[in-house]
């Protein structure tokens, strides 16, 4: 077992690195502020490739390995989170199930726009009335010749304001739990679909985050995902996958929040002496590497798993409550550690702050990853 | 180049300015190469082409040469790589200096660096001092920058001749000496111009005027990506104005045409020697860094509080460079 | 089909670099080594060529085997073929040395049509390999271009000379030294890195171009280096604190010590 990197993957996180410093760190603390997707930044993100990062090279994407996946989205999230996000999202649940579970016919009209970044895409399953309870789900799709007929709603869809395809989860059974459930290709502009507002977060701000209403669209047969009866099997393999990026942006904000303590700490003199000198501030330092060190390994863990094929569900759950649940940390004792400048608009380190809660709450809450990984042990998987 | 005891002298390339005057490095240069000239015991030469050479004559010699070896057409009035390189060439090759030193300027690295190889000897730019290495035979040690300006090293060329420099303009001072009985000579110029292979097409353009030296200035203000914006630096132009001071920077506000190439501070510009140093905006890396550590006093401004300027500095200020400029226009009632 | 050469080379990120007490050379070791910023702009000036003109373009570097991690870098930029010259033969190459390598170099490649190189090296920061080369293969070299065309194997360019700007025609095989300012390196894409490593480095060592003997890095380099040491400017280091009002007092308080006063212009209130 190699623990070093391969020269590709350490190329891939010095070069985004590079980008991402060049680029995105102009523009984070703006499309925070202003609450708004920044487009420009899209185009440059579609010049290297980052929207089709695993996509095979004749859809435009850049046919790189899942720990490269994980290490792009964590330099992004880095110095953005917001972006990181959204490339996570329309990466590993966008472009991955279309890849996955897409005809011929799908992946051809649909890969070759999501992997260049001209379409970006949005995967919806959350209702008011459906988060963690996901087989809850309302929205319903009643077949009608060639089509099937959407009515329903969708909220926290992120992505929500900028993508052109959705891919959407609704039922095409009246039946209760799992089992008719089927998951639906619908384009922007297909009629009857009202995309809501852009909410206003306390955090990924600059990511766009929106409800969707469904008004009696009509979905062509055409644009099912795979089988209909697998819908749910569908979405909770596709999530497997989401995870390890949303981990990988927790260990990216992560990592963003120790770096600016350890500077902080080295330049800021109290008592005559920097206050990284003092064990209560330097353990917080040497807790926070720790962790951050651990969350990364279990993010390439599950990645590493993934590219061999095997089974990854309970390692994909460990790693994206482990480091969310680090991120939320790491980005508490940064305050701490930074004191009163550390609560000031002025330094980048509150936005960190306020990025971090939803990590541990979006592709499933770190509670239902807990129910995951101990179904997984109680199974004799331990 | 085989017998080095053959070389002999010390060689001043003498430079002409906007084809108006010496070029004032050069004159800094023959300062102190007089004074190697005189620990070997040998003479020192200028060596000067240029149209209408004669006009220089009289300058060059109130700088301590012994010698001046020139040639005077109107081929030779602006810079030209190979008529230049090739009568240089053949001038090393019939007189056969021990050291030839050139000003680090655009012709006098480009002409230094052909003429070393055709001569297969070394050459050092930039050097920040030159003395003779008495335990090696009075070799030339030169002292130069590397690394980025964080490490010096000394070299010398041992088995070659010339022992060839390149030196930034300020790193010396002029030290005006007459010599008596300085002999001339007067070279014949012939040049095959049918064989260029460039052609420029047109009279060259002048883009703007040459200014007063930043090497010579008492007083300059640095700018740089610290400023944000064009009408940000356009405030420091203004402020040197009214305080008699010159402005230099960075390479980032050449990038993006808020100053000329030519104010460029550091190890690809100007060395600058002043009183006072303000630098506003300006991070520090040690490129910049080499070029200012002369400064009497050095002031910085900028809002990083690791900023490598503040390594550099007497007085370090955290802040924004544009908050302080603001209130100097305002102090020194600066019209906007 | 314009063939295009960029010469780059694999320099250590310069910060903090120290000296081994002991035998007075830099410590290599752990540094993070990257292209030389200035080639960069070399590598970038090279894909614009060939995507505006057609081509192919070859990054070439001389140096140690970790150099080809560089030459990987350029690969992910976009460049279609990567060369190493390397052999223990070049080693502590000076100027003068490296050029004549790079002349053998060359003449064995034998067709080249455009060679870009970068301005200086942030580490030795000498800036000859332009000029030396451009003697060594007789070629014309153009400095500091701000636009250029290319027709029928014609370079046409303007470029700036000190305070001028000239008009330049001539025919390729030509020798061109990109300034910093020239152009922004572009972004690494995703896709050139995994390309990158499908692609094979060329090696070329002393072997390749007959032994001539008059490459010695070591022995025959003109210069050589006596000691090293580091720099160490002394200076006060004073942080001044306070609101910017007072910050901006003492910026003034300060120019008044050196006795920099407001001159009246002429045209007054």
């Amino acid at each position: 077992m190699d623990f070093e990197l391969t020269e590709k993957q350490k190329l891939v996180r010095r070069k985004v690195r590079t980008f991402a410093e060049d680029i995105l760190a102009p523009v984070a603390p703006v499309v925070d502020k202003e609450l708004r997707f920044s487009w420009d930044t899209a185009k440059e993100l579609s010049k290297i490739n980052a929207w089709g990062i695993q996509m095979p090279e004749k859809y435009g994407g850049a046919c790189l390995d899942s720990i490269s996946f994980a290490i792009t989205i964590e330099e992004i999230s880095r110095v953005c989170p917001s972006t990181g996000l959204s490339l996570t999202v329309h990466n590993s649940v966008g472009a991955y199930p279309i890849y996955e579970w897409g005809s011929e016919e799908q992946k051809e009209k649909y890969l070759y726009a999501i992997a260049s970044g001209k379409k970006l895409a949005a995967f919806t399953w959350t209702e008011p009335n459906a988060g963690s309870d996901a087989a809850g789900i309302e929205s319903i799709a009643i077949e009608d010749g060639n089509y099937y007929i959407l009515n329903g709603s969708k909220i926290f869809v992120t992505n929500g304001g900028v993508a052109s395809v959705f891919l959407i989860g609704a039922r095409y059974k009246r039946e209760n739990g799992q089992k008719g459930i089927g998951v639906f290709i619908v384009e922007k502009d297909m009629d009857g679909l009202e995309i809501g507002n852009v909410e206003d977060k306390l955090g990924m701000r600059g990511s766009s985050t929106t409800s969707l209403y469904f008004h009696d669209i009509k979905i062509p047969k055409a644009n099912v995902l795979g089988n209909i009866s697998d819908g749910f099997k569908i979405a909770m393999q596709t999530l497997d996958v989401g995870r390890i990026g949303i981990a990988a942006q927790a260990v990216g904000v992560s990592q963003a929040a120790y770096e600016l303590s350890v500077e902080y700490s080295k330049g800021r003199i109290q008592f005559n002496r920097p206050i990284s000198q003092f064990q209560g501030v330097s353990f917080k330092l040497a807790e926070m590497a720790t962790n951050i060190d651990a969350a990364r390994l279990l993010v390439y863990r599950a990645a590493n798993l993934r590219d061999k094929n095997k089974p990854f569900s309970k390692e994909s759950a460990m790693c994206k409550y482990f480091a969310s649940d680090v991120a939320k940390e790491v980005t508490k004792e940064a305050i701490q550690i930074h004191g009163g400048y550390g609560f000031m608009k002025d330094l980048a380190l509150e936005r960190f702050y306020r990025d971090a809660p939803v990590l541990s709450i979006y592709e499933g809450t770190n509670e239902i990853m807990k129910i995951i990984i101990a179904r997984q042990i109680l199974r004799g998987n331990l | 180049m085989k017998d080095l005891n053959q070389y002999r002298d010390v060689w001043v390339f003498v430079e002409i300015k906007d084809h108006v005057m010496v070029h004032p490095c050069a004159l800094e240069i023959l300062g102190k190469a007089r004074e190697l000239a005189d620990d070997l015991n040998q003479n020192l030469v200028a060596i000067m082409l240029a149209l209408d050479a004669e006009q220089y004559l009289p300058v060059i010699k109130e700088h301590g040469v012994d010698k001046i070896i020139y040639l005077s057409h109107l081929d030779l009035k602006h810079y030209h790589e190979r008529i230049f390189t090739k009568i240089v060439y053949k001038l090393v090759k019939k007189y056969k200096p021990s050291i030839f030193l050139f000003p680090s300027t655009e012709a006098g690295n480009a002409l230094s660096a052909r003429v070393a190889y055709r001569c297969r000897t070394g050459l050092v730019n930039n050097v920040l001092n030159l003395e003779l290495d008495t335990e090696r035979g009075d070799l030339l040690l030169t002292d130069k920058p590397a690394y980025g300006g964080d490490i010096k090293v000394k070299i010398i060329c041992p088995n070659t001749r010339p022992q060839m420099c390149t030196i930034t303009p300020g790193t010396f001072k002029k030290k005006p000496v007459k010599k008596s009985n300085i002999e001339l000579i007067k070279e014949e110029y012939s040049f095959d111009k049918d064989k260029l292979k460039i052609k420029i097409i047109g009279a060259p353009t002048r883009k703007d005027k040459p200014s007063a030296t930043l090497s010579d200035a008492k007083f300059v203000i640095g700018g740089g990506a610290g400023l944000v914006s064009e009408e940000n630096f356009n405030k420091i132009f203004k402020l040197a104005k009214y305080t008699n001071g010159q402005v230099g920077g960075t390479r980032r506000p050449i990038f993006n045409e808020w100053m000329p190439e030519h104010l460029q501070i550091g190890i690809s510009g100007e060395t600058i020697k002043p009183n006072l140093y303000l630098a506003f905006g300006i991070s520090g890396a040690i490129q910049h860094v080499a070029g200012i550590t002369d400064s009497d006093t050095i002031m910085a401004v900028n809002t990083d509080p690791n900023a490598p300027i503040f390594r550099a500095a007497d007085y370090c200020i955290i802040g924004d460079a544009n908050e302080i400029i603001d209130g100097l226009v305002k102090y020194y009632k600066i019209e906007e | 089909m314009y063939k295009i050469f960029v010469l780059l080379k694999q320099v250590p990120k310069s910060q903090n670099l120290q000296i081994d007490k002991n035998s007075g050379t830099l410590i290599r070791k752990n540094i993070e080594t990257i292209i030389n910023p200035d080639d960069l702009n070399g590598l970038e000036l090279g894909l614009t060529i060939k995507e505006q003109y057609g081509g192919e373009v070859t990054a070439i570097s001389m140096g140690p085997l970790q150099a080809k991690a560089a030459l990987r870098e350029a690969l992910a930029m976009g460049v279609d073929h990567a060369i190493l010259i390397c052999d223990p033969q070049f080693a502590h190459s000076d100027t003068l040395q490296t050029t004549l390598v790079l002349k053998e170099t060359f003449n064995k490649i034998k067709e080249y049509d455009i060679i870009i190189t970068g301005r200086e090296t942030s580490d030795s920061s000498t800036g000859q390999v332009p000029f030396q080369l451009s003697e060594a293969l007789d070629i014309p070299l153009i400095t500091d271009i701000f636009s250029f065309e290319l027709e029928n194997n014609i370079f046409l360019c303007q470029r700036n000379f000190g305070h001028e700007s000239q008009n330049i025609k001539v025919n390729l095989p030509v020798l061109i030294r990109i300034g910093k300012h020239f152009n922004e390196p572009r972004h690494i894409p995703l896709l050139g890195i995994k390309k990158a490593f499908d692609k094979k480095i060329e090696i070329f060592n002393y072997e390749c171009f007959d032994c001539p003997e008059y490459i010695d890095g070591c022995n025959k380099s003109p210069t050589q280096v006596v000691s090293i040491e580091k720099f160490y400017p002394k200076r006060k280091n004073e942080f001044l604190n306070g609101t910017i009002t007072d910050k901006t007092q003492e910026v003034i308080e300060i120019m008044k010590d050196h006795g920099i006063e407001r001159i009246y212009t002429g045209k007054e209130e």
